[in-house]
């Protein structure tokens, strides 16, 4: 159960990306064919990531404490220090954006309103790369545990 | 064709557009507050969610709330903020607010 939500909280989260990818395309060539995809891709980012925050929230309460033990033993103690501690924060406004992008693509006409695309555009853009600063924080957090395991 | 010194969008982005810039600020101060005054954690750590003791989750849900109900409040104001404005505000919110978090954890780390 452990290593299934270790996987799957990550790649809840890089469906959350690719989806707020599709977003930002659907919406760089929006047009009256796609203005059902752009309100569901931003629904599906919305869905992400919150089965995200379940998903990692279960795991990091459950089973981090023993990894945080082993990190702060290790060689890469800062591993914890810094990127778990600013993850568990950083997530949060990830989070709150994800949740905000259905309303803009929901509640305006894209076909017109110029300014509601490019709020749509500049949001997906900062969840996609905030999403893979995170997933690269997540990465060097568990080579901090194999760090402590290996004992280098 | 509109101009982003126009209010364009339509309430409830406005309301939700305030509340979310509005809460992801209130996460990086509720943050600091909790790593500097241990009553505060003890007491996050007490609220229970599900049966579940966390000052993280309880952080979650009180950011969660405030986005619900300061949004639901704004709607119904139904407050008249430039395009603009609201978009300068969440970018700002979101960059200040993150880098903040990183700054602050790498001050505690290396003081």
């Amino acid at each position: 159960m452990k290593e299934f939500l270790l996987f799957l909280h990550p790649a809840l989260a890089v469906f959350g990306v690719i989806s707020a990818v599709w977003v930002f395309v659907e919406t760089l060539n929006v047009s009256e064919k796609n203005l059902k995809r752009i309100d569901f891709s931003s629904m599906l980012v919305a869905v992400f990531m919150t089965l995200t925050f379940i998903t990692s929230g279960f795991w990091y309460i459950t089973y981090y404490a023993s990894d945080k033990a082993l990190i702060l033993k290790g060689p890469w103690a800062f591993a914890h220090t810094i990127l778990m501690e600013s993850k568990e924060h950083i997530f949060f406004g990830i989070f709150l954006l994800a949740l905000f992008l259905p309303f803009i693509s929901r509640r305006n006409n894209l076909l017109e309103n110029t300014s509601a695309r490019s709020f749509i555009l500049i949001i997906s853009v900062l969840i996609v790369l905030s999403s893979l600063l995170l997933e690269s924080a997540g990465a060097t957090i568990s080579f901090a545990v194999r760090m402590s395991l290996i004992g280098s | 064709m509109n101009t982003t010194n126009e209010v364009t969008f339509d309430s409830m982005t406005r309301g939700f557009g305030l509340s979310t810039s509005i809460a992801v600020f209130f996460n990086v101060l509720l943050m600091i507050a909790k790593e500097h005054f241990v009553s505060l954690k003890d007491f996050m750590k007490s609220i229970s969610f599900f049966g579940i003791h966390h000052h993280w989750l309880a952080h979650g849900f009180f950011l969660l709330l405030i986005f619900i109900i300061l949004g639901s409040i704004f709607t119904r104001m139904d407050i008249k903020v430039r395009d603009s404005f609201l978009r300068n505000m969440l970018i700002a919110s979101f960059v200040i607010s993150s880098s903040s978090i990183v700054i602050f954890f790498l001050l505690e780390f290396f003081a």
